[in-house]
């Protein structure tokens, strides 16, 4: 029942100083949280580290040894060997930028797809929105990874083949998404305004709609991106995501899951780091969504 | 009651009540060396502006408030003879909804949305009056009946009423145990205007049909005027000037309450504009030791306000003052 | 009520209809020949290849094949598997309880385990216990369920040799997949039911309840509870549907003969009828889930229930509560 004044300490006078909901806030918020600075650095540490393992390790990604095949972890080897003596270490490191990188461009591919149908649905109504939702309807019909793996299975495995696959999973939850908020926008009265003075359709838009329904939509593509990496995992673990020799993770665990017995330091550390970089990305996730909807914040 | 020979008799004294909460860090002074009494069957009016502490000071008194940002709470809360604040929360249990109870400000939100009406009443009876929860039952399907609420619709839930009927119900409950002190916080701000009248006639007949006794907090002076005895001027977390409505309405002193009167449309006179108290309310987590919190926004402040905190003064019989020029002002501002 | 459910599964065939063409069509344009993969060598002569085509029906036109097969869906003839020449529709209705059993324990291990803790943490929150469970469930809702299923094989078979690590039998069959299968969501339960719980706590409705006297133990369970068991709900059900699709995965790393390993497999030899009724069943099943989560929360929440029953009872309502709101309602008409 109090109405506070802003909170004196510094680093919440730094925050007030951007308009809530701006890119500069968002930064700001995010770059105060501990838990999702560390998530930011590790990512970040594992992308450019998988970009100059040529330059850094005495390995390479694909370097064949026979003699040290499953060898356990030692100095020269600190993550062991695989089945033909490849470094598991330099191959992590290497394999680090397919998982990340399908996250970030499924979720990306699908915010866009998701975006456009849906504002095309809410904004044309009719027969062309229950065209679109009723084919997504058909699409949520299946469970996520069920759908990808269908996806999957039609266009045969691949890097650019999963992040189709993930992306078109993730599209109908952002095309309800723009729907509903194109739906109440569309009845605002400064919509009509911008019409009123002859702006185009798709000016309108571009111009008023999204930039009104774009909050939720950020939260979402934040969330999904951890999301997209695990079911691209699991689906290269499956066989019909990246497939092997490429050293993407679930795909090395796929190859280890045959040595378990044996060698069981090969599913250790591929799986060990799909988790932490999930992690990662939950926890940069997480200061997202506080930093733009105050509302979910625990 | 054993005590109806006892009118008048004072049964529930506040006195130096101090409530702090912390927010993100910081002390929030919600609620500053408040003290006050309320006699047997009388009314008391709380008034002040939103964020003033009136709730804090209703919820201190029952215990409810919220244990996840609750600093600290201190003085004492005397009822029927006993320290609320020292009784364990057991004990204090048996006070809630018995002795004590309350009428909360939106009841959108007070009532739970998955119980019918009829239990949420008849769970107070059941708990209060040792009785089976079919008699419990009967009895609040009596209470729905006393407040307008027809049997029929005993076994509906909330939604499926509208919001001055929730606030019959959440009356119901409030006195559904004949309770001895009945706190209602602004019980009308968040209805109708139309409704508004229903609801306070109600409140008040059923508090004289029962003999209650009432805090009844509110911002809307007009109310005051109709139902209370006594008035206390909350600002700041303070009671700032305290009395009979009579004291207060016809020779108010603070010049914060003056204030208050001059923000009302006077019917009588042929005024253009109304005079509203300059300024907002003061921030609540910086303690006011050693000056007066109206300052800033006081329209007589003199150097000795800033300088230090005005006592309590006795100006007349009952009717006490926190302010440094209290009675100069009064001579001023009288009409 | 009735009449709602009814109207949702009629719903339903439309979708369904869509689903099985649109797996159809996909499958018909798949890269990848079942007879070649079938036949193994690539010794076989041009007329052996024909001949097995025919037989499996596949050498017929699209139109033909699609009319051929959604006849046979509407019979509920799910079609024979290339591969092994037994019937797809006696073949998934024996594997289908392994997966039901495992998504309905998993869910059931969630619900039993995640609601409490969750509970617990909002009771707690703040204090130690809260910060523990919450990192620990950051962690585990991280992890990805086949890795913790090749773990806990690498823990309690190889090492400890407690339990078996793959195939069906007894209960013990079942251990760790449920548990693989369910950690993750059951991390992720347990921070919802916590936040919900937390919000629901600080409502007005629970002060409320203790202004009544109610003790604590009665607030929580009887007032804060049903109210913050709502959302819940629905994340359950999606939960249940993402396990039913899980299986895939888990049943994988368990080698458990049910739906999804069944789907995974004959995606490899591009099996068609299995793919095909495999998917569809599960389509169904998620469908059929879905509703009976809608009408769980129904029961939950009287509000949604009256929105399901219709608007009879809303007029009815509105008509009673006349009286009390004319006043207003004339006032907003001027």
């Amino acid at each position: 029942m109090f109405k506070y004044k802003k909170d004196p300490t510094a680093k919440a006078k730094r925050l007030s100083s951007y308009k809530p909901g701006s890119f500069l806030y968002v930064v700001n918020y995010v770059s105060q949280s501990k838990s999702a600075m560390a998530g930011f650095c590790f990512i970040a540490l594992l992308l450019i580290l998988s970009f100059l393992t040529p330059y850094i390790f005495k390995y390479g990604y694909r370097e064949i040894n026979v003699r040290m095949q499953y060898a356990l972890s030692s100095l020269e080897h600190p993550f062991g060997c695989d089945e033909v003596g490849r470094d598991i270490m330099v191959r992590i490191f290497y394999g680090a930028k397919y998982t990340i990188s399908i996250g970030f461009f499924s979720t990306f591919c699908a915010a866009i797809c998701g975006i456009i149908l849906g504002a095309a649905a809410g904004y044309f109504g009719g027969l062309v929105d229950t065209l679109i939702m009723r084919a997504l309807d058909v699409f949520q019909s299946f469970p996520t990874i069920l759908l990808a793996i269908a996806i999957s299975a039609v266009f045969g495995p691949g890097y650019w083949k999963v992040i189709l696959a993930c992306g078109i999973t993730g599209i109908p939850s952002y095309a309800r998404m723009m729907r509903a908020n194109i739906l109440t926008v569309r009845g605002s009265e400064f919509i009509e305004a911008a019409a009123s003075i002859n702006c185009s359709t798709g000016r309108i838009i571009l111009k008023h709609v999204i930039p009104n329904a774009i909050s939720p939509l950020i939260v979402q593509m934040a969330m999904g991106v951890a999301s997209a990496g695990l079911t691209a995992s699991a689906l290269s673990f499956l066989g019909f995501g990246v497939v092997p020799p490429t050293p993407e993770w679930g795909a090395m665990l796929s190859t280890a899951r045959a040595y378990i017995r044996e060698y069981p330091h090969m599913v250790m550390f591929p799986g060990l780091f799909i988790m932490l970089t999930v992690l990662s990305l939950n926890l940069v996730g997480d200061a997202i969504r506080d930093a733009l909807d105050p509302k979910l914040k625990n | 009651m054993a005590e109806t020979t006892l009118e008048k008799k004072t049964f529930l004294s506040v006195e130096n009540l101090l409530v702090q909460y912390k927010l993100s860090g910081e002390t929030v002074y919600a609620v500053n060396n408040v003290s006050f009494t309320v006699a047997k069957g009388t009314t008391l009016g709380l008034v002040g502006e939103t964020g003033a502490g009136k709730t804090t000071i209703a919820k201190a008194i029952l215990r409810i408030l919220p244990d996840h940002s609750l600093k600290g709470i201190s003085g004492s809360v005397v009822f029927d003879g006993k320290d609320l604040l020292k009784l364990p929360e057991t004990e204090m249990r048996s006070y809630r909804g018995k002795n004590i109870s309350m009428i909360f400000q939106d009841p959108m939100t007070a009532l739970n949305p998955v119980k019918t009406v009829v239990d949420q009443i008849a769970e107070g009876i059941a708990l209060h009056q040792n009785m089976n929860k079919a008699n419990a039952r009967i009895k609040a399907i009596e209470m729905l009946e006393t407040v307008g609420i027809s049997a029929d619709r005993a076994d509906e839930y909330p939604h499926q009423f509208s919001g001055g009927m929730k606030q019959r119900v959440v009356i119901a409950i409030a006195l559904a145990c004949n309770p001895d002190l009945l706190i209602a916080d602004e019980p009308t701000t968040a209805l109708d205007v139309t409704i508004q009248a229903q609801v306070l006639d109600l409140i008040s007949s059923l508090q004289q049909k029962l003999g209650t006794s009432m805090i009844l907090i509110t911002h809307d002076l007009g109310v005051v005027a109709g139902t209370c005895d006594a008035v206390a001027v909350v600002y700041a977390g303070e009671i700032i000037e305290y009395g009979s409505k009579e004291d207060i309405f016809d020779h108010p002193m603070h010049p914060y309450t003056v204030g208050l009167f001059g923000a009302l449309p006077d019917l009588k006179k042929n005024v253009n504009r109304l005079s509203p108290i300059v300024g907002l309310p003061p921030d609540p987590t910086v303690a006011y030791t050693d000056s007066c919190p109206f300052a800033e926004r006081c329209p007589h402040v003199a150097p000795q306000c800033r300088e230090k905190k005005p006592h309590n003064a006795e100006v007349s019989q009952g009717h006490f003052v926190r302010c440094h020029l209290a009675g100069e002002i009064a001579g001023k501002a009288a009409p | 009520m009735i009449k709602y459910i009814a109207k949702r599964l009629l719903q339903m065939i439309p979708v369904l209809i869509c689903v099985a063409i649109l797996i159809f069509t996909l499958m018909f344009f798949v890269p990848g020949d079942p007879v070649q993969i079938m036949l193994g060598d690539y010794t076989s002569t041009p007329e052996q290849i024909a001949e097995t085509r025919a037989r499996l029906g596949i050498d017929k036109p699209y139109w033909e094949q699609l009319v051929i097969y959604l006849n046979g869906i509407v019979h509920l003839d799910f079609g024979e598997s290339f591969i092994l020449g037994n019937d797809v529709g006696e073949e998934l209705l024996e594997r289908f309880p392994r997966s039901l059993t495992l998504a309905l324990s998993s869910l059931g291990f969630i619900v039993i385990l995640g609601v409490p803790l969750g509970v617990l943490c909002a009771l707690n929150a703040g204090k130690l216990l809260d910060k523990i469970l919450m990192v620990l469930t950051l962690i585990l809702n991280s992890m990805p369920t086949f890795w913790l299923g090749l773990l806990m094989i690498l823990l309690f078979s190889v090492r400890l040799n407690w339990l078996p690590s793959n195939g069906i039998g007894g209960v013990e069959y079942y251990v760790m997949p449920i548990i693989a299968a369910s950690v993750g969501s059951l991390a992720n339960i347990t921070r919802q039911t916590r936040s919900s719980m937390l919000e629901v706590i600080r409502s007005d409705y629970v002060t409320t309840a203790r202004s009544k006297g109610l003790s604590e133990r009665k607030i929580t369970y009887g007032h804060a509870l049903p109210n913050a068991l709502i959302p819940i709900i629905t994340i359950c059900g999606s939960y249940f549907g993402f396990m039913i699709g899980g299986t895939t995965v888990i049943e994988t790393v368990f080698s458990i003969p049910g739906i999804g390993s069944y789907l995974v497999n004959s995606i490899n030899s591009r099996d068609y009828p299995v793919v095909r009724g495999s998917i569809l069943f599960i389509a169904f099943s998620f469908s059929v889930i879905m509703l009976v989560v809608d009408l769980l929360y129904a029961f939950a929440d009287p509000r949604i229930k009256a929105s399901y029953a219709g608007n009879k009872r809303k007029k009815k309502e509105t008509a009673e509560t006349g009286a009390d709101e004319q006043p207003a309602a004339g006032k907003e008409g001027t």
